[in-house]
């Protein structure tokens, strides 16, 4: 069994010209995403593993592979320690 | 990592990642930067916005509601202005001679949706048969704020 990144619950989502907001209005705090990071963040559905999203977005901008292939996991454990992802068991 | 698996086409990749933010509308990048994020804490004054804002309450009903089961259920609402979404407004709400049933504390928060309208239904066991509670709205670090009362009549009490 694996991990895959999820959202949280309990966060207030806003986008703003294809960047993102997001409220956690537990601990009053306040995310502001990038396009890119927002990507992530959107693909972090719970079904993807790191893995699969660093594949994706491969896929749709091969141009920048090398860069999503160290991006992707960095920012996912970054949205990670900031509390709004988390990580959830895969099912095999 | 990915190295063994099948590539996709750059489009249905994309189309992939259109659903996924389909719920948020999001807008796919023409390019590949830096994802970033920006962490802050918001002040207990400017939840979302420093925008100064007021809250206005519906008024008080005039006549008691006849309650004729034994809870009292009444959704209340609060107007942020000027409005916005994602406002965050905490309650309070105090009770006569009634129980508190929901929501499951007498004190909390509720964030406004896109008309600048947040709100909580409030269910009450009354004790007597008539009886109030009141539902004080206010906006975290602000002074001031806005309440409603609501009356009940138990039926056949």
């Amino acid at each position: 069994m694996g991990v895959i990144p999820m959202r949280r619950d309990g966060l207030q989502v806003e986008t703003m010209d294809g960047e993102l907001i997001v409220l956690d209005t537990v601990r009053d705090v306040v995310v502001h995403a990038n396009a890119t990071a927002a990507l992530v963040f959107q693909l972090c559905d719970g079904q993807r593993s790191v893995d699969d999203i660093t594949a994706l977005l491969c896929d749709a901008y091969p141009d920048s592979a090398a860069d999503i292939r160290a991006d992707v996991p960095a920012i996912i454990a970054h949205l990670v320690e900031q509390r709004l992802l988390e990580w959830s068991a895969a099912a095999t | 990592m990915s190295d063994n698996k099948p590539m996709l086409s750059r489009r249905a990749a994309l189309k992939i990642i259109a659903a996924a933010g389909a719920g948020t509308l999001l807008t796919l990048p023409d390019k590949w930067t830096k994802p970033l994020v920006q962490v802050g804490a918001l002040p207990a004054h400017a939840q979302v916005s420093p925008v100064p804002r007021s809250l206005i309450c519906p008024a008080s009903p005039a006549q008691p509601t006849l309650v004729t089961t034994q809870t009292f259920i009444q959704p209340t609402t609060v107007q942020v202005s000027p409005a916005a979404a994602g406002v965050t407004v905490n309650y309070i709400i105090t009770i006569v001679d009634g129980f508190l049933l929901a929501p499951a504390v007498a004190s909390g928060s509720a964030v406004t949706n896109g008309a600048g309208v947040a709100g909580v239904t409030v269910e009450i066991q009354p004790l007597q048969g008539t009886g109030s509670f009141t539902i004080a709205w206010s906006l975290p670090g602000q002074q001031g704020g806005c309440s409603t009362t609501y009356n009940w009549v138990l039926q056949d009490f």
